[in-house]
Protein backbone atom coordinates (compact mmCIF):
# COMPACT_ATOMS: atom_id res chain seq x y z
CA UNK A 1 0.00 0.00 0.00
CA UNK A 2 2.79 2.32 0.99
CA UNK A 3 4.67 1.49 -2.20
CA UNK A 4 1.61 2.37 -4.28
CA UNK A 5 1.38 5.69 -2.51
CA UNK A 6 5.05 6.38 -3.18
CA UNK A 7 4.66 5.44 -6.83
CA UNK A 8 1.58 7.61 -7.27
CA UNK A 9 3.25 10.52 -5.46
CA UNK A 10 6.31 10.23 -7.72
CA UNK A 11 4.14 10.17 -10.84
CA UNK A 12 2.14 13.18 -9.65
CA UNK A 13 5.32 15.09 -8.78
CA UNK A 14 6.73 14.44 -12.23
CA UNK A 15 3.44 15.52 -13.87
CA UNK A 16 3.45 18.67 -11.74
CA UNK A 17 7.03 19.40 -12.77
CA UNK A 18 6.17 18.88 -16.42
CA UNK A 19 3.22 21.24 -16.13
CA UNK A 20 5.36 23.92 -14.45
CA UNK A 21 7.94 23.62 -17.22
CA UNK A 22 5.15 23.82 -19.81
CA UNK A 23 3.84 27.01 -18.20
CA UNK A 24 7.31 28.56 -18.01
CA UNK A 25 8.03 27.71 -21.62
CA UNK A 26 4.74 29.37 -22.55
CA UNK A 27 5.76 32.46 -20.57
CA UNK A 28 9.17 32.72 -22.21
CA UNK A 29 7.83 32.28 -25.71
CA UNK A 30 4.97 34.73 -25.25
CA UNK A 31 7.21 37.31 -23.57
CA UNK A 32 9.76 37.02 -26.39
CA UNK A 33 7.06 37.33 -29.05
CA UNK A 34 5.54 40.33 -27.26
CA UNK A 35 8.92 42.05 -26.88
CA UNK A 36 9.88 41.57 -30.53
CA UNK A 37 6.48 42.75 -31.70
CA UNK A 38 6.73 45.80 -29.40
CA UNK A 39 10.27 46.59 -30.57
CA UNK A 40 9.33 46.34 -34.25
CA UNK A 41 6.24 48.47 -33.68
CA UNK A 42 8.22 51.08 -31.73
CA UNK A 43 11.01 51.35 -34.30
CA UNK A 44 8.57 51.49 -37.21
CA UNK A 45 6.39 54.07 -35.47
CA UNK A 46 9.43 56.23 -34.73
CA UNK A 47 10.55 56.15 -38.34
CA UNK A 48 7.09 56.80 -39.72
CA UNK A 49 6.29 59.58 -37.27
CA UNK A 50 9.68 61.11 -37.99
CA UNK A 51 10.55 61.21 -34.32
CA UNK A 52 13.93 62.47 -33.23
CA UNK A 53 16.16 60.04 -31.38
CA UNK A 54 15.14 60.84 -27.82
CA UNK A 55 11.36 60.40 -28.18
CA UNK A 56 12.00 57.46 -30.49
CA UNK A 57 13.92 55.80 -27.68
CA UNK A 58 11.04 56.46 -25.29
CA UNK A 59 8.47 55.08 -27.72
CA UNK A 60 10.50 51.98 -28.62
CA UNK A 61 11.42 51.23 -25.02
CA UNK A 62 7.78 51.65 -24.01
CA UNK A 63 6.38 49.40 -26.71
CA UNK A 64 9.07 46.75 -26.12
CA UNK A 65 8.55 46.68 -22.38
CA UNK A 66 4.78 46.79 -22.92
CA UNK A 67 4.91 43.86 -25.31
CA UNK A 68 7.07 41.84 -22.94
CA UNK A 69 4.86 42.41 -19.91
CA UNK A 70 1.66 41.97 -21.92
CA UNK A 71 2.98 38.59 -23.06
CA UNK A 72 3.73 37.51 -19.51
CA UNK A 73 0.38 38.77 -18.25
CA UNK A 74 -1.56 37.02 -21.01
CA UNK A 75 0.04 33.66 -20.23
CA UNK A 76 -0.64 34.07 -16.53
CA UNK A 77 -4.18 35.37 -16.75
CA UNK A 78 -5.34 32.97 -19.49
CA UNK A 79 -3.31 30.00 -18.20
CA UNK A 80 -1.98 29.48 -21.72
CA UNK A 81 -0.25 26.27 -22.74
CA UNK A 82 2.76 26.10 -25.06
CA UNK A 83 0.50 24.97 -27.88
CA UNK A 84 -1.80 27.95 -27.40
CA UNK A 85 1.11 30.39 -27.36
CA UNK A 86 2.58 28.88 -30.52
CA UNK A 87 -0.85 28.99 -32.11
CA UNK A 88 -1.00 32.75 -31.44
CA UNK A 89 2.54 33.27 -32.72
CA UNK A 90 1.87 31.23 -35.85
CA UNK A 91 -1.43 32.98 -36.50
CA UNK A 92 0.28 36.38 -36.22
CA UNK A 93 3.20 35.47 -38.45
CA UNK A 94 1.17 33.76 -41.17
CA UNK A 95 -1.40 36.55 -41.17
CA UNK A 96 1.39 39.13 -41.57
CA UNK A 97 2.97 37.17 -44.43
CA UNK A 98 -0.36 36.65 -46.19
CA UNK A 99 -1.25 40.31 -45.77
CA UNK A 100 2.06 41.39 -47.31
CA UNK A 101 1.55 38.92 -50.17
CA UNK A 102 -1.97 40.24 -50.74
CA UNK A 103 -0.71 43.81 -50.81
CA UNK A 104 2.09 42.77 -53.15
CA UNK A 105 -0.38 41.17 -55.54
CA UNK A 106 -2.54 44.30 -55.50
CA UNK A 107 0.49 46.58 -55.92
CA UNK A 108 -0.47 48.19 -52.65
CA UNK A 109 2.74 47.80 -50.66
CA UNK A 110 3.37 51.11 -48.96
CA UNK A 111 3.50 52.93 -45.66
CA UNK A 112 -0.19 52.52 -44.90
CA UNK A 113 -0.17 48.79 -45.56
CA UNK A 114 2.95 48.44 -43.42
CA UNK A 115 1.06 50.06 -40.55
CA UNK A 116 -1.81 47.71 -41.18
CA UNK A 117 0.54 44.72 -41.08
CA UNK A 118 1.05 45.36 -37.38
CA UNK A 119 -2.71 45.53 -36.95
CA UNK A 120 -3.32 42.34 -38.92
CA UNK A 121 -0.65 40.51 -36.90
CA UNK A 122 -2.15 41.64 -33.60
CA UNK A 123 -5.68 40.82 -34.79
CA UNK A 124 -4.76 37.29 -35.87
CA UNK A 125 -2.78 36.60 -32.70
CA UNK A 126 -5.65 38.08 -30.66
CA UNK A 127 -8.14 35.83 -32.45
CA UNK A 128 -6.01 32.80 -31.62
CA UNK A 129 -5.83 33.90 -27.98
CA UNK A 130 -9.59 34.35 -27.92
CA UNK A 131 -9.99 30.81 -29.23
CA UNK A 132 -7.56 29.66 -26.54
CA UNK A 133 -9.62 31.48 -23.94
CA UNK A 134 -12.67 29.60 -25.22
CA UNK A 135 -10.91 26.31 -24.53
CA UNK A 136 -9.18 25.59 -27.83
CA UNK A 137 -5.93 23.96 -26.81
CA UNK A 138 -3.91 22.39 -29.60
CA UNK A 139 -0.85 20.37 -28.72
CA UNK A 140 2.59 21.65 -29.82
CA UNK A 141 2.52 18.83 -32.37
CA UNK A 142 -0.73 20.10 -33.88
CA UNK A 143 0.57 23.65 -34.20
CA UNK A 144 3.84 22.41 -35.61
CA UNK A 145 1.96 20.38 -38.22
CA UNK A 146 -0.14 23.37 -39.31
CA UNK A 147 2.97 25.58 -39.54
CA UNK A 148 4.81 22.91 -41.52
CA UNK A 149 1.87 22.67 -43.89
CA UNK A 150 1.93 26.42 -44.48
CA UNK A 151 5.69 26.43 -44.97
CA UNK A 152 6.19 23.41 -47.23
CA UNK A 153 3.15 24.03 -49.41
CA UNK A 154 4.80 27.13 -50.89
CA UNK A 155 7.97 25.56 -52.34
CA UNK A 156 6.12 22.36 -53.21
CA UNK A 157 3.40 24.26 -55.06
CA UNK A 158 5.86 26.45 -56.93
CA UNK A 159 7.87 23.39 -57.96
CA UNK A 160 4.68 21.68 -59.11
CA UNK A 161 3.63 24.73 -61.11
CA UNK A 162 7.04 25.03 -62.73
CA UNK A 163 7.25 21.33 -63.57
CA UNK A 164 3.83 21.23 -65.21
CA UNK A 165 3.93 24.75 -66.71
CA UNK A 166 1.00 26.07 -64.70
CA UNK A 167 0.92 29.84 -64.95
CA UNK A 168 3.50 32.30 -66.13
CA UNK A 169 4.90 33.26 -62.74
CA UNK A 170 3.67 36.85 -63.13
CA UNK A 171 1.45 36.55 -60.06
CA UNK A 172 3.98 35.12 -57.66
CA UNK A 173 2.54 36.84 -54.53
CA UNK A 174 -0.94 35.54 -55.35
CA UNK A 175 0.38 32.03 -55.97
CA UNK A 176 2.34 32.05 -52.72
CA UNK A 177 -0.69 33.37 -50.84
CA UNK A 178 -2.97 30.65 -52.20
CA UNK A 179 -0.36 27.94 -51.59
CA UNK A 180 0.23 29.13 -48.06
CA UNK A 181 -3.48 29.13 -47.28
CA UNK A 182 -3.90 25.70 -48.85
CA UNK A 183 -0.97 24.38 -46.81
CA UNK A 184 -2.32 25.83 -43.59
CA UNK A 185 -5.75 24.40 -44.38
CA UNK A 186 -4.28 20.98 -45.12
CA UNK A 187 -2.31 21.19 -41.88
CA UNK A 188 -5.48 22.00 -39.92
CA UNK A 189 -7.29 19.12 -41.59
CA UNK A 190 -4.47 16.68 -40.85
CA UNK A 191 -4.24 17.94 -37.27
CA UNK A 192 -7.90 17.05 -36.85
CA UNK A 193 -7.39 13.59 -38.29
CA UNK A 194 -4.11 12.72 -36.55
CA UNK A 195 -2.43 13.54 -33.29
CA UNK A 196 1.27 13.81 -34.07
CA UNK A 197 3.88 14.88 -31.54
CA UNK A 198 6.16 17.80 -32.35
CA UNK A 199 8.98 15.31 -32.71
CA UNK A 200 7.05 13.41 -35.37
CA UNK A 201 6.38 16.63 -37.29
CA UNK A 202 10.11 17.42 -37.09
CA UNK A 203 10.74 13.98 -38.62
CA UNK A 204 8.37 14.93 -41.40
CA UNK A 205 10.26 18.21 -41.92
CA UNK A 206 13.57 16.33 -41.97
CA UNK A 207 12.15 13.90 -44.54
CA UNK A 208 10.86 16.68 -46.76
CA UNK A 209 14.17 18.55 -46.54
CA UNK A 210 16.41 15.56 -47.15
CA UNK A 211 14.15 14.11 -49.85
CA UNK A 212 13.84 17.45 -51.62
CA UNK A 213 17.59 18.04 -51.59
CA UNK A 214 18.31 14.49 -52.74
CA UNK A 215 15.73 14.57 -55.52
CA UNK A 216 16.80 18.01 -56.67
CA UNK A 217 20.49 17.10 -56.83
CA UNK A 218 19.70 13.90 -58.70
CA UNK A 219 17.54 15.94 -61.07
CA UNK A 220 20.39 18.38 -61.70
CA UNK A 221 22.75 15.49 -62.45
CA UNK A 222 20.34 13.92 -64.91
CA UNK A 223 18.86 17.04 -66.45
CA UNK A 224 21.84 19.38 -66.77
CA UNK A 225 22.87 17.99 -70.13
CA UNK A 226 19.38 18.15 -71.57
CA UNK A 227 18.61 21.72 -70.52
CA UNK A 228 15.29 20.64 -69.05
CA UNK A 229 14.93 22.13 -65.61
CA UNK A 230 11.64 20.34 -65.18
CA UNK A 231 13.55 17.13 -64.47
CA UNK A 232 15.21 18.77 -61.46
CA UNK A 233 12.01 20.37 -60.17
CA UNK A 234 9.97 17.22 -60.73
CA UNK A 235 12.51 15.01 -59.00
CA UNK A 236 12.69 17.50 -56.12
CA UNK A 237 8.95 17.06 -55.68
CA UNK A 238 9.22 13.30 -55.90
CA UNK A 239 12.08 13.38 -53.40
CA UNK A 240 10.02 15.46 -50.99
CA UNK A 241 7.13 13.04 -51.27
CA UNK A 242 9.45 10.07 -50.79
CA UNK A 243 11.21 11.69 -47.85
CA UNK A 244 7.89 12.46 -46.19
CA UNK A 245 6.71 8.90 -46.70
CA UNK A 246 9.90 7.41 -45.25
CA UNK A 247 9.66 9.79 -42.26
CA UNK A 248 6.05 8.80 -41.61
CA UNK A 249 6.92 5.11 -41.89
CA UNK A 250 9.87 5.49 -39.54
CA UNK A 251 8.40 7.74 -36.89
CA UNK A 252 4.65 7.23 -37.09
CA UNK A 253 2.18 10.07 -36.76
CA UNK A 254 0.06 9.54 -33.69
CA UNK A 255 1.96 10.14 -30.46
CA UNK A 256 0.65 13.62 -29.74
CA UNK A 257 -0.48 12.96 -26.22
CA UNK A 258 3.11 12.29 -25.29
CA UNK A 259 4.07 15.94 -25.61
CA UNK A 260 1.19 17.38 -23.64
CA UNK A 261 1.53 18.53 -20.09
CA UNK A 262 -1.89 19.88 -19.24
CA UNK A 263 -3.72 20.68 -16.06
CA UNK A 264 -6.97 18.80 -15.46
CA UNK A 265 -8.87 22.05 -16.09
CA UNK A 266 -7.16 22.58 -19.41
CA UNK A 267 -7.57 18.94 -20.37
CA UNK A 268 -11.32 19.21 -19.79
CA UNK A 269 -11.46 22.40 -21.83
CA UNK A 270 -9.54 20.76 -24.66
CA UNK A 271 -11.89 17.81 -24.65
CA UNK A 272 -14.79 20.21 -25.10
CA UNK A 273 -12.96 22.18 -27.75
CA UNK A 274 -12.09 19.27 -30.02
CA UNK A 275 -15.70 18.23 -30.16
CA UNK A 276 -16.61 21.61 -31.64
CA UNK A 277 -17.06 21.70 -35.39
CA UNK A 278 -14.00 23.22 -37.05
CA UNK A 279 -15.67 26.10 -38.85
CA UNK A 280 -19.03 26.45 -37.17
CA UNK A 281 -17.68 26.66 -33.65
CA UNK A 282 -15.31 29.03 -31.96
CA UNK A 283 -12.51 27.83 -34.17
CA UNK B 1 -0.45 -6.07 -1.91
CA UNK B 2 0.84 -8.12 -4.81
CA UNK B 3 -0.59 -5.61 -7.28
CA UNK B 4 1.01 -2.66 -5.53
CA UNK B 5 4.34 -4.52 -5.41
CA UNK B 6 4.07 -5.22 -9.13
CA UNK B 7 3.30 -1.55 -9.81
CA UNK B 8 6.32 -0.47 -7.80
CA UNK B 9 8.52 -2.98 -9.58
CA UNK B 10 7.31 -1.67 -12.91
CA UNK B 11 8.17 1.87 -11.89
CA UNK B 12 11.47 0.93 -10.35
CA UNK B 13 12.56 -1.32 -13.20
CA UNK B 14 15.36 0.01 -15.38
CA UNK B 15 14.33 1.69 -18.63
CA UNK B 16 13.60 -0.60 -21.54
CA UNK B 17 16.49 -1.45 -23.81
CA UNK B 18 15.23 0.69 -26.70
CA UNK B 19 17.44 3.79 -26.90
CA UNK B 20 15.88 7.23 -26.44
CA UNK B 21 15.34 9.09 -29.70
CA UNK B 22 13.65 12.32 -28.67
CA UNK B 23 16.34 14.45 -30.31
CA UNK B 24 16.72 12.38 -33.45
CA UNK B 25 14.75 14.54 -35.89
CA UNK B 26 16.50 17.70 -34.73
CA UNK B 27 19.89 16.03 -35.10
CA UNK B 28 19.04 14.74 -38.58
CA UNK B 29 17.92 18.16 -39.84
CA UNK B 30 21.25 19.73 -38.84
CA UNK B 31 23.23 16.79 -40.18
CA UNK B 32 21.46 16.92 -43.53
CA UNK B 33 21.92 20.68 -43.86
CA UNK B 34 25.64 20.46 -43.05
CA UNK B 35 26.10 17.53 -45.43
CA UNK B 36 24.54 19.61 -48.20
CA UNK B 37 26.83 22.52 -47.33
CA UNK B 38 29.86 20.21 -47.39
CA UNK B 39 29.03 19.14 -50.92
CA UNK B 40 28.54 22.68 -52.20
CA UNK B 41 31.75 23.91 -50.52
CA UNK B 42 33.84 20.96 -51.73
CA UNK B 43 32.51 21.35 -55.27
CA UNK B 44 33.43 25.04 -55.24
CA UNK B 45 36.90 24.29 -53.91
CA UNK B 46 37.49 21.53 -56.47
CA UNK B 47 36.32 23.84 -59.22
CA UNK B 48 38.72 26.56 -58.02
CA UNK B 49 41.60 24.14 -58.53
CA UNK B 50 40.26 22.93 -61.89
CA UNK B 51 39.61 19.48 -60.50
CA UNK B 52 36.06 19.38 -61.81
CA UNK B 53 35.27 19.11 -65.53
CA UNK B 54 34.04 22.30 -67.13
CA UNK B 55 30.52 23.01 -68.34
CA UNK B 56 27.53 20.72 -67.80
CA UNK B 57 29.70 17.81 -66.77
CA UNK B 58 31.13 19.91 -63.95
CA UNK B 59 27.66 20.88 -62.76
CA UNK B 60 26.61 17.24 -62.81
CA UNK B 61 29.76 16.22 -60.94
CA UNK B 62 29.22 18.93 -58.32
CA UNK B 63 25.60 17.84 -57.89
CA UNK B 64 26.73 14.23 -57.60
CA UNK B 65 29.33 15.10 -54.98
CA UNK B 66 26.78 17.11 -53.00
CA UNK B 67 24.29 14.27 -53.25
CA UNK B 68 26.99 11.94 -51.96
CA UNK B 69 27.96 14.11 -48.97
CA UNK B 70 24.31 14.82 -48.09
CA UNK B 71 23.38 11.16 -48.38
CA UNK B 72 26.41 9.95 -46.44
CA UNK B 73 25.98 12.37 -43.55
CA UNK B 74 22.25 11.69 -43.38
CA UNK B 75 22.84 7.95 -43.57
CA UNK B 76 25.54 8.05 -40.90
CA UNK B 77 23.37 10.22 -38.65
CA UNK B 78 20.40 7.90 -39.19
CA UNK B 79 22.42 4.78 -38.41
CA UNK B 80 24.13 6.16 -35.32
CA UNK B 81 20.93 7.56 -33.83
CA UNK B 82 19.04 4.35 -34.62
CA UNK B 83 21.71 2.20 -33.07
CA UNK B 84 22.57 4.22 -29.99
CA UNK B 85 19.71 6.69 -29.63
CA UNK B 86 19.91 10.40 -29.05
CA UNK B 87 17.96 12.40 -26.54
CA UNK B 88 17.10 16.09 -26.84
CA UNK B 89 20.08 17.31 -24.82
CA UNK B 90 22.52 15.20 -26.81
CA UNK B 91 21.14 16.50 -30.10
CA UNK B 92 21.54 20.03 -28.80
CA UNK B 93 25.11 19.39 -27.68
CA UNK B 94 26.08 18.13 -31.15
CA UNK B 95 24.21 20.92 -32.95
CA UNK B 96 25.58 23.63 -30.65
CA UNK B 97 29.08 22.30 -31.02
CA UNK B 98 28.72 22.40 -34.81
CA UNK B 99 27.39 25.96 -34.82
CA UNK B 100 30.05 27.25 -32.40
CA UNK B 101 32.81 25.59 -34.38
CA UNK B 102 31.52 27.09 -37.64
CA UNK B 103 31.31 30.51 -36.01
CA UNK B 104 34.85 30.18 -34.67
CA UNK B 105 36.20 29.10 -38.03
CA UNK B 106 34.53 31.99 -39.83
CA UNK B 107 35.51 34.64 -37.28
CA UNK B 108 39.10 33.51 -36.95
CA UNK B 109 39.52 33.35 -40.73
CA UNK B 110 38.04 36.79 -41.29
CA UNK B 111 40.05 38.09 -38.33
CA UNK B 112 43.28 37.13 -40.03
CA UNK B 113 42.31 38.39 -43.44
CA UNK B 114 41.68 35.06 -45.11
CA UNK B 115 40.07 35.00 -48.56
CA UNK B 116 36.96 33.13 -49.67
CA UNK B 117 38.80 29.86 -50.18
CA UNK B 118 40.36 30.05 -46.72
CA UNK B 119 36.93 30.76 -45.25
CA UNK B 120 35.45 27.70 -46.98
CA UNK B 121 38.24 25.41 -45.78
CA UNK B 122 37.96 26.87 -42.30
CA UNK B 123 34.20 26.31 -42.24
CA UNK B 124 34.59 22.70 -43.39
CA UNK B 125 37.40 21.82 -40.99
CA UNK B 126 35.76 23.60 -38.07
CA UNK B 127 32.40 22.00 -38.90
CA UNK B 128 33.89 18.50 -38.92
CA UNK B 129 35.81 19.16 -35.72
CA UNK B 130 32.73 20.65 -34.08
CA UNK B 131 30.57 17.65 -34.98
CA UNK B 132 33.20 15.18 -33.79
CA UNK B 133 33.68 17.04 -30.52
CA UNK B 134 29.93 17.30 -30.04
CA UNK B 135 29.46 13.58 -30.57
CA UNK B 136 32.22 12.78 -28.08
CA UNK B 137 30.70 15.14 -25.52
CA UNK B 138 27.17 13.86 -26.09
CA UNK B 139 28.33 10.31 -25.64
CA UNK B 140 30.13 10.91 -22.41
CA UNK B 141 28.51 13.83 -20.62
CA UNK B 142 25.00 13.52 -19.24
CA UNK B 143 23.26 16.89 -19.42
CA UNK B 144 19.71 18.22 -19.60
CA UNK B 145 18.42 20.56 -22.35
CA UNK B 146 18.38 23.36 -19.76
CA UNK B 147 22.03 22.81 -18.90
CA UNK B 148 22.99 22.91 -22.58
CA UNK B 149 20.91 26.08 -22.90
CA UNK B 150 22.75 27.65 -19.95
CA UNK B 151 26.10 26.77 -21.51
CA UNK B 152 25.06 28.46 -24.76
CA UNK B 153 23.71 31.47 -22.87
CA UNK B 154 27.00 32.04 -21.06
CA UNK B 155 28.99 31.65 -24.28
CA UNK B 156 26.74 33.86 -26.41
CA UNK B 157 26.58 36.75 -24.02
CA UNK B 158 30.21 36.65 -22.97
CA UNK B 159 31.15 36.93 -26.66
CA UNK B 160 28.65 39.74 -27.20
CA UNK B 161 29.86 41.50 -24.06
CA UNK B 162 33.45 41.37 -25.30
CA UNK B 163 32.50 42.82 -28.68
CA UNK B 164 30.64 45.68 -27.02
CA UNK B 165 33.38 46.43 -24.49
CA UNK B 166 36.00 46.47 -27.25
CA UNK B 167 33.77 48.85 -29.20
CA UNK B 168 33.31 51.09 -26.16
CA UNK B 169 37.07 51.38 -25.75
CA UNK B 170 37.54 52.25 -29.41
CA UNK B 171 39.33 49.06 -30.30
CA UNK B 172 40.56 48.85 -33.86
CA UNK B 173 37.50 47.41 -35.62
CA UNK B 174 39.42 45.79 -38.44
CA UNK B 175 41.35 42.55 -38.72
CA UNK B 176 41.44 40.50 -35.56
CA UNK B 177 38.70 42.56 -33.85
CA UNK B 178 36.31 39.63 -34.24
CA UNK B 179 38.85 37.16 -32.93
CA UNK B 180 38.54 38.26 -29.32
CA UNK B 181 34.76 37.86 -29.03
CA UNK B 182 35.10 34.41 -30.60
CA UNK B 183 37.83 33.39 -28.17
CA UNK B 184 35.97 34.79 -25.17
CA UNK B 185 32.82 32.99 -26.32
CA UNK B 186 34.87 29.78 -26.37
CA UNK B 187 36.01 30.49 -22.83
CA UNK B 188 32.34 31.17 -22.07
CA UNK B 189 31.47 27.73 -23.43
CA UNK B 190 33.91 26.13 -21.01
CA UNK B 191 32.76 28.31 -18.13
CA UNK B 192 29.12 27.68 -19.06
CA UNK B 193 29.70 23.93 -19.15
CA UNK B 194 31.29 24.10 -15.72
CA UNK B 195 28.44 26.19 -14.28
CA UNK B 196 25.85 24.00 -15.97
CA UNK B 197 27.38 20.89 -14.42
CA UNK B 198 26.70 22.35 -10.99
CA UNK B 199 23.11 23.55 -11.34
CA UNK B 200 19.84 21.96 -12.36
CA UNK B 201 18.17 24.50 -14.62
CA UNK B 202 15.14 24.16 -16.83
CA UNK B 203 15.25 24.96 -20.53
CA UNK B 204 12.63 27.70 -20.10
CA UNK B 205 14.71 29.42 -17.43
CA UNK B 206 17.82 29.36 -19.63
CA UNK B 207 15.77 30.94 -22.42
CA UNK B 208 14.46 33.57 -20.03
CA UNK B 209 18.09 34.49 -19.25
CA UNK B 210 18.64 35.06 -22.97
CA UNK B 211 15.57 37.27 -23.13
CA UNK B 212 16.81 39.17 -20.07
CA UNK B 213 20.22 39.74 -21.67
CA UNK B 214 18.62 40.96 -24.88
CA UNK B 215 16.22 43.25 -23.06
CA UNK B 216 19.00 44.58 -20.83
CA UNK B 217 21.29 45.16 -23.80
CA UNK B 218 18.58 47.23 -25.46
CA UNK B 219 17.36 48.99 -22.34
CA UNK B 220 20.83 50.27 -21.40
CA UNK B 221 21.47 52.47 -24.44
CA UNK B 222 17.75 53.30 -24.70
CA UNK B 223 17.93 54.79 -21.19
CA UNK B 224 20.89 56.97 -22.17
CA UNK B 225 19.11 58.02 -25.37
CA UNK B 226 16.10 59.05 -23.31
CA UNK B 227 18.29 61.15 -21.06
CA UNK B 228 20.76 62.67 -23.48
CA UNK B 229 19.56 62.02 -27.02
CA UNK B 230 21.99 61.07 -29.76
CA UNK B 231 25.40 62.61 -29.32
CA UNK B 232 28.20 61.34 -31.48
CA UNK B 233 30.85 61.88 -28.83
CA UNK B 234 28.82 59.71 -26.45
CA UNK B 235 29.04 56.61 -28.63
CA UNK B 236 31.32 54.89 -26.14
CA UNK B 237 28.80 55.57 -23.40
CA UNK B 238 26.02 53.96 -25.40
CA UNK B 239 28.15 50.86 -25.97
CA UNK B 240 29.10 50.93 -22.30
CA UNK B 241 25.41 51.00 -21.45
CA UNK B 242 24.90 47.87 -23.57
CA UNK B 243 27.82 46.26 -21.72
CA UNK B 244 26.20 47.08 -18.38
CA UNK B 245 22.69 46.21 -19.58
CA UNK B 246 23.51 42.64 -20.66
CA UNK B 247 24.71 41.31 -17.28
CA UNK B 248 22.08 43.41 -15.51
CA UNK B 249 19.39 41.82 -17.69
CA UNK B 250 20.74 38.32 -17.02
CA UNK B 251 20.90 39.00 -13.28
CA UNK B 252 17.35 40.39 -13.27
CA UNK B 253 16.01 37.43 -15.21
CA UNK B 254 17.89 35.03 -12.91
CA UNK B 255 16.37 36.71 -9.86
CA UNK B 256 12.83 36.89 -11.26
CA UNK B 257 12.88 33.22 -12.23
CA UNK B 258 14.56 32.04 -9.02
CA UNK B 259 11.67 29.72 -8.12
CA UNK B 260 11.19 28.27 -11.60
CA UNK B 261 13.16 25.13 -10.94
CA UNK B 262 11.83 24.51 -7.44
CA UNK B 263 10.03 21.26 -6.88
CA UNK B 264 10.47 20.03 -10.42
CA UNK B 265 11.67 16.59 -11.24
CA UNK B 266 15.18 17.17 -12.61
CA UNK B 267 15.27 16.81 -16.38
CA UNK B 268 18.16 14.39 -16.23
CA UNK B 269 18.51 12.80 -19.60
CA UNK B 270 18.28 9.08 -19.97
CA UNK B 271 21.94 8.79 -20.89
CA UNK B 272 21.24 7.20 -24.21
CA UNK B 273 24.78 6.88 -25.41
CA UNK B 274 25.01 8.14 -28.94
CA UNK B 275 28.42 6.61 -29.55
CA UNK B 276 30.05 4.40 -26.95
CA UNK B 277 33.45 6.04 -26.55
CA UNK B 278 34.85 3.20 -24.49
CA UNK B 279 33.60 0.73 -27.05
CA UNK B 280 36.26 1.94 -29.44
CA UNK B 281 34.07 3.26 -32.23
CA UNK B 282 35.70 6.66 -31.85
Amino acid sequence: MRSTAVAVATTLAMAGGAHAEDAHTAEVEMASAGAFYGLALGVWSSIELDLSARPAAWVSAGTTAGGLFAGLQLVDSLDLSVGQVRLAEGAGLWAALDWVLLCGELDALGEETAWLTFGVTALAAGGALLAAHQGFDPSPGHVSLVNSGGLWAMPAGLLFGYTFHLGSGEHLPRDLLVLNLLGLGAGIGLAHAYDPSREQVLYLDAGLLAGGLGGGLLGVMIGVGTDTEEIATGLTLLGMAGGAWIALEAAGFDDGDADRAATPKRRAARKAAVTMPLWAGTW
Amino acid sequence: MVRSLALLLCLAAPAAAAPAKAGRAEALIFTTAFGFYEGIALSWLLDEHDLLPSGDAGVAAGAGLTLLTTGLTLGAGWWVTEEYGVNEAQARIVNSSLIWALLNGTMLTSGYGGDGEDALWASLVSGWSGQALGILLAANVDRTPGQVGLMNTVATWSGAETAVVLGAFHADQSGPYLTWPALVADAGLLAGSWIASRVIISDSRARMLDLGALAGGLAGPAALFMLWGPEEHLQSWYLGAVAVGIPAGIATAWYLTRDWDDGEAPEVSSRALMVPLAGGLF
